[in-house]
């Protein structure tokens, strides 16, 4: 596993793997690795016929794969635990072999996750009446990344650093229900790429669960968010979350053909 | 070579009238997976190499703008 100094090396190393008929989980865009390159924690391993990207995210790796085949054998770090998602659509069988070659490599599939997406003009999410909801400002970082942490998984849930909450706070990416002492009754938080927001939380704090706020942060959300006529709003819910689903369903979301699969590797 | 273009994006099962669209990624029709698959049939099928730097959705927002991206690179060979 060796470091990559720049996006230039970034460049030459991927280069030879975007073409037809690599299998690839990597879909990020070239904004995305800037933050990771300027922290440094971006490594990558070679094999055969394959190329592993890895991010290091403190506790965990996350590992982007480019494979020409299943043959190739990496050799994993063995310092801390390693996780990747395969994205793929719904029905596609070919993904299986991929999966038996990462569990062949000592990873295990651990989460499932299914794409749910609704139009803004059908987003209706009810009415935030009878709680206060409002924008996170810095001084609920610290109660939100706890929320977050105690909510979602420690590898595949992306779980931002309570700094990239406060700059989160700065473009109004956090919506919570406020309690005393700077605390948070649960979270929301989305993200935008042009037309498209990302619902990327949504944690409501064990006590103040059954009291609608999860509805409430989400119709905060649609009368602040910006309407224009193909805006969408899409998220990733666990297949198993039958109280997630039926909130969002209600709201107007529906399965949009797209599932994951998360793997994670225990040296 | 917009025939062609045509064809892959038709062959990617994408429900969505092409010639027509000018806002591919903005509207999210196109999201970074759709963009990665493309990618990949971009570059056989017109022997260029789109590489990480050219994977901005400027480039991919429209049929017009992936034109100029094949023909740009078809350019530089």
């Amino acid at each position: 596993m060796k470091k990559i100094a720049d996006f230039e090396q970034l460049k030459r190393l991927v280069k030879p793997w975007l073409k037809k008929g690599i299998a690839t989980n990597n879909y990020l865009l070239p904004d995305a690795y800037e933050p990771i390159l300027r922290k440094g924690a971006l490594y990558y391993a070679k094999a055969g016929q394959g190329l592993l990207l890895l991010v290091d995210h403190g506790n965990h790796f996350r590992l982007y794969y480019y494979l020409a085949g299943c043959n190739s054998r990496f050799l994993l770090p063995r310092t801390k635990p390693s996780a990747m998602e395969i994205l793929f659509a719904a029905g596609d069988q070919s993904i299986q072999e991929i999966i038996a070659y990462w569990e062949g490599m000592g990873f295990k599939a651990y989460l499932s996750r299914r794409r749910m997406s609704v139009a803004a003009a059908a987003f209706t999410p009810g009415s935030p009446a009878g709680e206060e909801v409002v924008f996170a400002d810095r001084r609920h970082a610290a109660a939100i990344h706890a929320l977050l942490a105690a909510s979602f998984d420690p590898y595949l849930g992306d779980l931002p650093t309570v700094d990239e909450i406060k700059e989160g706070t700065l473009r109004q990416e956090f919506i919570c229900v406020p309690a005393a002492d700077n605390k948070v009754k649960g979270v929301l938080r989305i993200s935008r790429r042009r037309n498209v927001y990302l619902i990327l939380h949504l944690a409501v704090a064990p006590q103040y669960r059954r009291r609608g706020l999860a509805g409430k942060m989400l119709a905060y959300f649609n009368m602040t968010m910006e309407k224009k006529e193909n805006t969408a709003v899409r998220l990733w819910v666990q297949p198993g979350n039958a109280a997630a689903r039926r909130l969002y369903e209600q709201a107007g979301f529906r399965d949009d053909g797209w599932e994951a699969v998360g793997l994670l590797y225990l040296p | 070579m917009e025939k062609i273009l045509l064809a892959i994006l038709a062959e990617m099962n994408l429900a969505v009238d092409f010639s027509g669209e000018k806002n591919l990624i903005d509207d999210g029709i196109l999201d970074s997976f759709d963009i990665i698959a493309l990618v990949g049939e971009l570059n056989d099928a017109f022997d260029i190499d789109i590489g990480v730097e050219h994977l901005l959705p400027e480039n991919f927002n429209s049929l017009e703008a992936i034109m100029n991206l094949v023909k740009k690179l078809q350019a530089e060979r």
